[in-house]
């Protein structure tokens, strides 16, 4: 009897202890906001003297460090980007679109498409003037050029060119994830990307305005006739030569559709985008 | 202090430990689902920064793994006072053995209880102690430093075996085998080592693993080939591996005491 007695006081204690630890966890300083933030595969979290340490979408850790300021120790001189980035080149449209969001589409000095697939009226006007470079397409970059144009910063997806890139001395950040970034992830990703530019406002205010847009289209389908009937089915993908490749169930385009009323037909299969 | 230390080894203790784990358990799984993103840096940040991060932030989906914690910890202490009183009872009781064989034998599963907390120590040291680069790039003929060392990766070459059948036809110029050689260059000796998927290799003290690779596909855009490493500094790793050794040799001297036993049992009859 005295047994169990001290069993069940020994559990009775460690679970307090744990409870206790749960309440600390909840209680967080509303002053300064969270300390730690993760979006998705990507995470970002505050460090002392106004730096930034955040984890890109291949785990990769660099520290946002402003200008003029010493870096802190323990990084590597390719993991350390100075804030803010006033010269970038980027290889993916929606990273170029993110950064009209924000108003920081003038820090844009390379890209990986030529003039004619531009839709972006900044990005054709600075090809034109001359203020954006074509460094070549992504499977054959012109790195000669790209140390020519001096970026303090490359977003990238090819996780290859990271190597080649950081042996210019220049910082490269992969803004793809392993898995397909979903809904919440897609929208909030404009949140890491202000971080390099110091647009957190812009962002958060962007993040506002597609999270109202999102609502309305789930509003607009619930209050029509098509939540009654049948839902539309909808796939979402490329048709190549030897291959079709869809965008799997926990992408934000089969979320997107779900909102919006389709029945997504990979909504089954969990993968990369 | 001897009721704490009886009420620790106590079979009650380890039913409703073990008990809690099974429902701890359940409850992962659960929580687990559509939340990976949160668990998954575990691998490469260390258990220190992982609690600090993330699994401050979302206590609700961390919280199993905590308890887990706590009830491994039980776990071990329980199993650890349990085999002690046992061990000690043995000795105590060794003139009854009048076969020293049999009395050695009898051992063996105190060894694999002592083995399985060796193994959990293993876990938790590499947890709070590994150093994880957990995604070294390096393109063909390119070579690196490893951060935190003065180690030189170079890639010499990659060899990509295409799947080519009409068996598996969805399969049709898929990337199904890869071989690397690197060269390392440490102390100005230089060593060549292959690495492949499932293949690793240690090198001074470090593990190097395969994590992903390029190109994936014979045809579709071409990628230039390179690599991606993870490389590790795990000190848990030894005492692992000697736990799974105890643990072994455990388990053959039970087979063996059975085997005698039953052959005994053959000859009375």
């Amino acid at each position: 009897m005295k047994s169990v007695c001290c069993c069940k006081s020994l559990l009775i204690a460690c679970f307090v202890l744990l409870g206790a630890w749960l309440l600390g966890a909840c209680s967080q300083s509303p002053e300064n906001g969270p300390s730690f933030v993760n979006i998705g595969e990507f995470s970002i979290k505050k460090l002392p003297e106004n730096c930034t340490e955040i984890r890109d979408g291949a785990g990769r850790i660099l520290v946002l460090v402003p200008r003029g300021q010493k870096p802190p120790k323990g990084y590597g001189k390719n993991r350390i980007i100075e804030t803010p980035v006033r010269r970038v080149v980027a290889y993916s449209g929606f990273n170029i679109g993110i950064l009209k969001v924000l108003g920081a589409i003038d820090t844009l000095v390379g890209v990986t498409h030529k003039r004619d697939y531009w839709t972006i009226d900044e990005v054709v006007k600075g090809m034109d003037s001359g203020r954006i470079a074509y460094i070549g397409e992504t499977n054959g970059i012109d790195f000669e050029k790209l140390k020519t144009i001096e970026p303090d910063l490359v977003l990238t997806w090819d996780a290859c060119a990271i190597s080649m890139i950081n042996e210019l001395g220049i910082p490269g950040v992969i803004t793809t994830t392993g898995e397909a970034m979903d809904l919440n992830t897609r929208m909030r990703f404009a949140r890491f990307l202000a971080l390099f530019f110091n647009r957190e406002r812009e962002a958060d205010e962007y993040v506002a305005k597609v999270q109202n847009a999102i609502k309305s289209v789930k509003d607009s389908f619930l209050n029509s006739d098509f939540d009654k009937g049948p839902r539309p089915k909808v796939i979402w993908g490329d048709i190549y030569e030897k291959r079709v490749m869809v965008e799997p169930g926990n992408s934000w385009a089969a979320e997107m559709i779900e909102l919006a009323g389709g029945d997504y037909l990979f909504d089954d299969i969990s993968g990369a985008s | 202090m001897k009721k704490i230390w009886k009420a620790l080894g106590s079979i009650r203790l380890t039913i409703i430990v073990l008990l809690l784990l099974v429902c701890d358990l359940a409850g992962g799984y659960a929580s687990l689902r559509g939340s990976e993103k949160i668990f998954k840096p575990l691998n490469d940040l260390g258990l220190i920064e992982w609690i600090s991060t993330y699994g401050k932030t979302y206590p609700g989906h961390t919280v199993w793994f905590f308890a887990l914690f706590v009830l491994l910890f039980l776990l071990a202490v329980n199993t650890f006072v349990c085999t002690t009183d046992r061990v000690f009872v043995l000795i105590e009781n060794r003139k009854h053995f009048l076969n020293r064989l049999r009395f050695f034998l009898k051992f063996s599963v105190h060894i694999m209880h002592y083995a399985l907390i060796i193994i959990l120590i293993g876990y938790l040291v590499s947890y709070l102690y590994a150093v994880t680069c957990s995604n070294m790039i390096i393109a063909l003929n390119q070579d690196s430093m490893i951060p935190g060392t003065k180690i030189r990766v170079l890639l010499q070459s990659i060899d990509i075996d295409y799947y080519q059948g009409d068996r598996l036809d969805f399969l049709n110029d898929r990337a199904c085998k890869v071989k690397a050689d690197l060269l390392l260059t440490a102390d100005d000796k230089q060593t060549s080592k292959t690495i492949g998927l499932n293949d690793p290799f240690w090198f001074k003290d470090l593990s190097f693993h395969l994590n992903d690779f390029a190109p994936r596909y014979k045809s579709g855009m071409q990628r230039q080939p390179y690599i991606s490493l993870i490389i590790k500094k795990d000190p848990g790793m030894k005492l692992y591996f000697s736990g799974t050794v105890f643990f072994l040799a455990g388990l053959i001297m039970y087979l063996y005491q059975w085997f005698l036993l039953q052959s005994r049992k053959g000859e009375e009859i």
